[in-house]
């Protein structure tokens, strides 16, 4: 029993937070219970996200536009990552799962009207100089294929994904994703 | 056939478990199931004098101090309560631990409106 109880306690100290990466251009209400231990909205701009040592337990739009025909606080998980885009005034979400709950699911829930979270670091440019290709990411500037490779692999970077192929060289995902805006191979300068 | 056994003992054991976790908690089959699934990050804080039996008392439209004279103390209470206030008699142990949900919710005349009894998953 002590070990199961050592292995339990190991794993909550893990504690893998839910995040939520805003890249629309809506303001988002993100409601988290870690600061204070109730529950606190707080507004995440668009081209923020939630600070990684905090975790988010539900989102709903500032404006009250609906997000998959639900107003109100929709609930997800631990270990989960939201991603919110928009296209044409409309949000679309990528999570692995979602419920609607009501707006005092989390208690009372008081609301903080300042913006916070930080800024998502994306590849915003790519360009090829001879043999070299060199990616532009926010707030570093251009970086070598290495360098951004390893950023990449480790979660630094929000807009790109890893690719390690069998019989090739490993390369950054560039092609757009539907889901992420992994979009930045629209503007390659050569 | 030894992975059979494996599998099969598995399932007597959750079964009998989620069996037990309904008895215990008054639970219905939907939170028995979560509350025995996710036994391994379950992390309840409980109040002081809370007891099950103590909780099932609670009835709508009860006053907050007919609450508190059966349940004592909660863990945090709002202390407004121009609409809605919740008294919290569980927490979880940390942020993102589920936990055992056991929160009386009073509307603005300090009446029992709400009982909530169910497994939180975070």
């Amino acid at each position: 029993m002590e070990i199961y109880e050592a292995l339990k306690s190991t794993w909550k100290k893990l504690g893998i937070k839910g995040q939520v990466k805003n890249y629309s251009s809506f303001e988002i209400w993100v409601l988290e219970t870690d600061t204070t231990g109730t529950p606190i909205a707080r507004i995440l701009s668009p081209g923020f996200k939630t600070p990684k040592d905090i975790d988010i337990d539900a989102f709903k739009s500032v404006d009250g536009i609906f997000i998959d025909k639900h107003k109100e606080w929709w609930k997800f998980y631990d270990l989960s990552t939201v991603e919110i885009c928009s296209k044409n005034q409309l949000i679309f979400i990528s999570v692995i799962t979602k419920t609607a709950v009501k707006e005092n699911h989390f208690g009372k829930v008081s609301y903080k009207n300042e913006k916070w979270g930080e800024p998502l670091k994306v590849i915003t440019n790519i360009r090829k100089n001879k043999k070299r290709t060199e990616y532009l990411v926010s707030e570093q500037g251009w970086l070598d294929f290495e360098t951004a490779l390893k950023m990449v692999c480790h979660h630094e970077i929000d807009n790109a994904r890893p690719v390690f192929p069998k019989n090739r060289q490993p390369y950054i995902r560039s092609k757009r994703d539907k889901n992420t805006l992994n979009n930045f191979s629209k503007k390659e300068v050569s | 056939m030894k992975l059979l056994k494996l599998t099969g003992g598995l399932t007597s054991l959750f079964f009998l478990t989620l069996i037990f976790n309904i008895y215990r908690f008054g639970y219905g089959f939907n939170d028995g199931f979560w509350r025995t699934l996710m036994t391994p990050f379950e992390g309840t804080v409980w109040s002081q004098r809370f007891t099950e039996e103590s909780f099932d008392k609670i009835k709508l439209g009860m006053n907050s101090e007919e609450v508190y004279k059966i349940l004592g103390d909660p863990l945090r209470k709002d202390e407004a309560c121009d609409d809605l206030c919740f008294w919290i008699y569980t927490w979880q142990e940390t942020g993102t631990a589920d936990f055992d949900q056991r929160w009386i919710v009073f509307d603005k005349n300090k009446r029992v409106t709400e009982v909530r009894k169910s497994f939180f998953i975070d």
